[in-house]
């Protein structure tokens, strides 16, 4: 998990903010994985994952197992590939796209929303605008992270929901 | 025989016994095949009624050698036999040997001087298992009595009883003859009687009606498929963008679920075959065994089902880590403004962890579905199919449905659980789920207004109660479903919330 950057809500240098998001007003608590990484890629560089054993989530994001003996991938995350991070909940595998969908009937909430984003225009930018709802994506005062994101705009701005996108990677069922 | 009872769980357990001479009843078993009222058998190609005791018995004689160095003396003689269960699916032959937990060396010196029973082996925790002296029916009834007085000498807390050998029926998913759609109505093979959906019953009041649209939100649905093309009014892919949901090479998921209620093949009918599809793709194989979900574009495939394709009711045989806003957000729509405000139902399977119900499923207005088996128990690891998985448990459920060995819709052609286009073993809290919305799909049928809540309300409270069961529990809610019983309940509550028709009637 990358530390949150910047102010309003950011933890300090060095001391990396628990993962957290909020559902249903209650602190959702993330689990970090340190076998997996993923990889928001070009399409050019689609071979290389496949090289590194990676599975191709959609059609930029690559799910890569790491050595056990190595913190990094064989797959280097050099620009414009974004390392993304990944979350463990039982066998489930979560890979957070540094994207946040906020749904909130009050425009107070969303006007407060606005006013954080004018603030430093590194937290993130706005994607869509639509009456009760917003889409962010998160930017580099947030390390590009959508977690982070959704946690901030819940405690700092009040929003009713902030979910964070999350791609599911989930074993089949018995069949 | 009234000597014949021990304790288990601080109550006398009375042995329903029968007196069997079952060296006799094996040696009449055996070439001339003589049934137990005497009359042989009456030539080539006749089945002679045998009793399980004479099947046990032979089983005993036959497994011998394996068995021999396991109860040390077993022999085949004279024993008697306990016939349990209306099926007598299981046999208890009586030892001369006890197990008792944890005694102490009182217990066990007053039971030696009054019985003459003697320590010849000591498990783990505690147990032990003594022998009388005795040989054969002597024996069996010195531990029988002896059994009795330590648990009456103990403190209450640990066992003291005979030592059974059981001896089960096989019940084997191989077992032949088992009839492919158990699920619709179960003749007991698998299993046991009426341990179904009651569907053919339920079929004579409704089979649905096209106006009530059903989605499957899945890994696609093959809505090329001869059985439910027909259906199809709706189908869009979240995952690609594609103008189809057909799914992605070996991803046969969506399909059998879609299958389970509205299949229309006249051989692997779907449950609500007479109601619509809507199919929603929301998720991809990633080829290695697993699923890939979005969470943005599932929480788009929930809105699109109830607003734009217009379903009565989302089935979701999917689901597991935490939960997020924006998926139960759009259910919240669906319940709220689905179908004109009526509400859609929203069904989620509860997972198959044997384990704690996985979101969606523990949302608290969703109809959350475990699965049962063809012997009308929750599935767990343990039950007699033999597949090693469980039915998710915990507050949120709400029924249990039929989910193992289905037969359904299979992807076309070699891909998929089978070769062809259906399969008959589809598996889990995934094919529980559709039955339930077959439910809500045929409830609305014939009560197109009753609102979202009073369908689940209806398929709740019709529920068939799990044997020894008689009220909600967390392993099976409410019991399992019961299409008939639900579409009669449907009448009423319709006609209730009707009082013109009423009054015209």
């Amino acid at each position: 998990m990358v530390a949150a950057k910047g102010s309003g809500g950011s933890a300090a240098a060095g001391d990396p903010p628990d993962a957290y998001y909020y559902a249903d007003g209650q602190r959702v608590l993330l689990q970090a994985d340190p076998h997996h990484a993923a990889y928001d890629l070009q399409d050019s560089r689609q071979q290389r994952g496949q090289a590194a054993g990676g599975r191709m989530l959609n059609a930029h994001v690559w799910l890569v197992a790491l050595n056990t003996d190595d913190s990094e991938s064989s797959m280097p995350a050099s620009p414009p590939a974004q390392r993304l991070p990944v979350f463990r909940s039982g066998a489930m595998l979560l890979v957070a796209l540094p994207e946040v969908r906020i749904e909130d009937d009050d425009p107070a909430h969303l006007l407060a929303v606005q006013h954080w984003l004018a603030a430093d225009h590194q937290r993130a930018a706005l994607l869509a605008h639509q009456p009760g709802r917003m889409t962010l994506q998160a930017g580099p005062a947030l390390a590009h992270d959508g977690v982070t994101l959704a946690r901030l705009v819940v405690e700092v701005c009040g929003v009713r929901s902030a979910s964070p996108r999350l791609l599911r990677v989930s074993p089949k069922g018995p069949d | 025989m009234s000597s014949l009872q021990y304790y288990s769980d601080g109550k006398l357990i009375r042995l329903r016994t029968e007196a069997v001479d079952l060296e006799s009843e094996a040696a009449a078993a055996k070439p001339a095949r003589r049934s137990r009222s005497g009359s042989t058998s009456s030539g080539p190609g006749t089945e002679t009624p045998v009793s399980h005791a004479q099947h046990a018995m032979q089983a005993v004689q036959a497994q011998h050698q394996r068995l021999a160095p396991l109860f040390n003396d077993l022999q085949p003689d004279t024993r008697l036999a306990v016939l349990t269960g209306g099926a007598a699916e299981c046999t208890v032959l009586l030892t001369e040997t006890l197990v008792l937990e944890s005694p102490n060396q009182a217990l066990l010196r007053r039971l030696s001087q009054a019985y003459g029973v003697r320590v010849v082996l000591e498990g783990s925790h505690g147990k032990v298992l003594l022998r009388a002296p005795q040989a054969g029916l002597q024996g069996v009834v010195t531990v029988i009595q002896a059994a009795r007085d330590a648990y009456e000498h103990g403190d209450g807390r640990h066992a003291a009883h005979p030592n059974f050998i059981r001896i089960l029926r096989q019940r084997s998913p191989t077992s032949s003859g088992r009839t492919p759609l158990w699920n619709h109505l179960n003749r007991g093979n698998p299993g046991v009687r009426g341990a179904d959906v009651a569907a053919h019953a339920a079929w004579t009041i409704s089979q649905g009606e096209p106006s009530v649209r059903v989605a499957i939100l899945d890994e696609g649905v093959d809505t090329r498929h001869p059985a439910l093309r027909a259906a199809v009014v709706a189908e869009a892919d979240f995952v690609a963008g594609q103008s189809h949901a057909r799914p992605d090479g070996n991803d046969a998921h969506g399909t059998a679920c879609a299958g389970i209620v509205l299949s229309r093949s006249k051989s692997w009918p779907g449950l609500a075959s007479g109601c619509s599809l809507v199919a929603a793709r929301i998720a991809k194989g990633d080829g290695q065994g697993g699923w890939v979900f979005d969470d943005f574009h599932t929480a788009d495939a929930v809105d699109w089902c109830w607003s734009k394709a217009q379903a009565a009711v989302l089935s979701n045989s999917w689901g597991g880590g935490p939960p997020a806003d924006a998926i139960s957000n759009a259910f919240d729509r669906a319940r709220r403004q689905g179908r004109g405000g009526l509400g859609a139902v929203v069904v989620c399977a509860t997972g198959n962890d044997n384990g704690p119900v996985g979101f969606p499923a523990t949302m608290n207005e969703v109809l959350s579905v475990g699965a049962s088996t063809p012997w009308d128990e929750r599935k767990s690891p343990s039950t007699a199919d033999g597949e090693n998985w469980g039915s998710n448990f915990g507050p949120s459920i709400d029924l249990l449905a039929p989910g193992v060995w289905i037969a359904c819709a299979d992807i076309r052609g070699k891909a998929g659980y089978s070769n062809g286009n259906y399969t008959q073993s589809f598996n889990g809290t995934s094919a529980a789920a559709p039955h339930a919305a077959a439910g809500a799909a045929l409830v609305l049928s014939v009560a197109p207004l009753l609102g979202e809540a009073q369908v689940r309300q209806v398929l709740s409270q019709s529920c068939d109660k799990l044997p020894g069961s008689n009220a909600w529990n967390r392993f099976e809610g409410h019991g399992r479903l019961n299409l008939h019983a639900a579409l009669r309940l449907a009448l009423r509550s319709a006609l209730r919330s009707a009082p013109s028709l009423q009054a015209a009637l």
